[in-house]
């Protein structure tokens, strides 16, 4: 685990997951002074809940794929990658300790923005309290799921054809599967088309994992059914990201 | 472990995750409790969105302003707008305290306003005014599914639905009902602003003025009795308003707006008290219970709504 350590080192080293900390634990406190929760104290935990998974999902996309590619892209071009295949550290693994370093910062930051939506904006109601614990964990569970193979994906992609290709990349599919899968849905209600509805269907739906509305409007936790089968498709594209990181991703740049 | 092997992992991964993304993914995207309105980062309808929905007022003016043909920012036989008279009734205090601060504010000022001046002699062309209206009517839509409670968005986007000289859409009348019935039912599920009430309550009076305007048809579609119903549904709105301002000044809510947007709730509820009263009489009058000089003040009142 020396290429995760050092990885990891030099993450910690550079300091601009500070900067994410700091928004993560901070803006959820802070943006609600300038909603309109300001005029209705009610309003104060959905504006709350918005800030903390709204913050999380922006340092996520932006710093966190930024830092992957960056990482698969010095890997493969200051030799690094080359002297630890030279001692035996396969290809895969690298990408896997390379990934496992990302993923270690992103994964606290998840499980503080869901601690804050836990604690500082659960309901009063003892009812809705258990669904709320539910449904946190299975927001922070996705939200990993979805994340985990774009960190994999951005580090790959970047070793190979840059870092910059590596982020802006793997940032437009999380933002398609977001946001743009729903713009396709919307074009496909006012009128049918059978190439646009086969391309709707098999995109990555990542607006599924974004469970901040079901938060913000107390809409319970997800029934364990379709939660299992959320989990089962995010699997999927996870191995089918795996598969195509492993491919792509190398060592050197000459490889 | 040699290259084939490598690579057929890789396979082997992208065929089984395949296999399950279709499989898993086909139940999911069909399941209705699943889908969830399109909404970037849940912005529309959530308190930072009644803040950015105020906040859109500003660009609106501008382009309202470009698309009613008076360029950008101009004006026409010496008449100033109301933002021109604020800018105005700034400068005088800026002359008799020249302070480094605010002669850097004046100058600030002074730049906004050349960036805007239009140098061109000539008038915007029908097709540019046209496009113009259309952008002033996308943004009063984005700023309405930002805030569908919001009084000033929801009358604005009605009155652009509703007047042929101003809108750019050809349906008119049907798409301004549906716009007033969303917002009424947004509005009523508020239980904690007396705010969005108003706006329900001016999107109830707008439904009966559109009544009113399809009794000028030759063949009039709605009876008085449809309008009666509409006319409750205002009194509902107005009473709903009425127990929610009481419940903030026992709360001491009130306290957190600014006295100007205090005056402006006041004012509203007094305006749509007025309009109700005269479409009631109207409608008594279709009913055929009074006289029928009180559609003459029905009139007059919606000419100075608009």
């Amino acid at each position: 685990m020396r290429l995760f350590r050092l990885t990891f080192a030099t993450i910690l080293q550079r300091k601009a997951w500070a900067i994410c900390a700091f928004a993560v634990i901070a803006l959820p406190f802070a943006l609600p002074l300038i909603s309109s929760a300001t005029e209705k104290p009610l309003l104060v935990q959905p504006a709350r809940i918005l800030a903390a998974w709204g913050t999380l999902w922006t340092c996520t996309l932006l710093w966190g794929l930024f830092t992957a590619a960056r990482e698969g892209e010095t890997n493969a071009k200051t030799g690094v990658g080359e002297y630890f295949q030279t001692t035996g550290v396969s290809a895969t693994r690298q990408l896997f300790e390379i990934w496992l370093a990302v993923f270690s910062f992103v994964a606290p930051l998840t499980i503080i923005t869901a601690l804050i939506c836990q604690f500082a904006a659960k309901p009063a109601d003892p009812a809705e309290q258990a669904m709320w614990w539910t449904l946190n964990l299975q927001y922070a569970a996705l939200f990993l799921l979805v994340t985990a193979p774009l960190l994999a994906l951005a580090t790959a992609l970047a070793s190979r054809f840059g870092g910059i290709t590596g982020f802006t990349v793997t940032l437009l599919i999380a933002i398609y599967g977001l946001y743009g899968v729903g713009y396709i849905e919307h074009m496909l209600k006012l009128e049918e088309n059978p190439i646009l509805r086969g391309l709707w269907v098999y995109s990555p739906h990542y607006s599924f994992a974004d469970l901040t509305q079901r938060l913000l409007f107390k809409r319970g936790s997800l029934p364990a059914g379709a939660f299992w089968n959320m989990t089962l498709y995010f699997a999927g594209i996870f191995a089918v990201y795996l598969g195509l990181s492993r491919l792509t991703f190398r060592t050197k740049l000459s490889a | 472990m040699s290259r084939i092997s490598t690579h057929a992992i890789s396979f082997c991964l992208i065929g089984s995750g395949v296999l399950a993304w279709a499989f898993a993914g086909r139940p999911l995207v069909t399941n209705p409790d699943l889908d969830v309105p399109l909404n970037p980062l849940g912005i529309n309808g959530s308190p930072y969105g009644e803040v950015f929905a105020m906040a859109m007022q500003g660009s609106i003016e501008t382009y309202f302003h470009g698309g009613m043909g008076t360029g950008a920012h101009r004006h026409e036989d010496g008449q100033s707008c109301d933002s021109c008279k604020k800018t105005a009734e700034i400068k005088p205090a800026a002359k008799s305290n020249p302070s480094l601060e605010r002669r850097f504010e004046n100058f600030l000022a002074s730049l906004g306003k050349v960036s805007e001046v239009s140098t061109n002699p000539k008038a915007p062309s029908e097709a540019h005014k046209r496009y113009l209206r259309r952008q002033t009517e996308d943004k009063l839509r984005f700023a309405y599914q930002l805030d569908p409670s919001h009084y000033g968005n929801y009358n604005s986007l009605s009155f652009f639905l509703t007047e042929p000289a101003v809108g750019t859409r050809p349906e008119l009348t049907p798409s301004a009902a549906k716009l007033a019935q969303d917002t009424i039912q947004y509005c009523l599920k508020q239980e904690h602003d007396p705010r969005p009430a108003l706006t329900a309550a001016a999107a109830a009076t707008n439904m009966i003025h559109l009544m009113f305007e399809d009794l000028k048809s030759e063949q009039p579609k709605f009876t008085p009795a449809q309008m009666r119903q509409c006319l409750d549904v205002t009194d509902h709105c107005l009473a709903r308003y009425e127990s929610l301002a009481k419940e903030w000044d026992q709360t001491k809510n009130w306290e957190l707006l600014s006295p100007q947007r205090i005056n402006e709730c006041d004012e509203r509820f007094h305006f749509i008290c007025k309009v109700r009263d005269a479409a009631e009489k109207t409608i008594l009058r279709l009913e055929g219970k009074l006289q029928p000089q009180a559609s003459g003040e029905s009139e007059g009142l919606k000419v100075s709504k608009s």
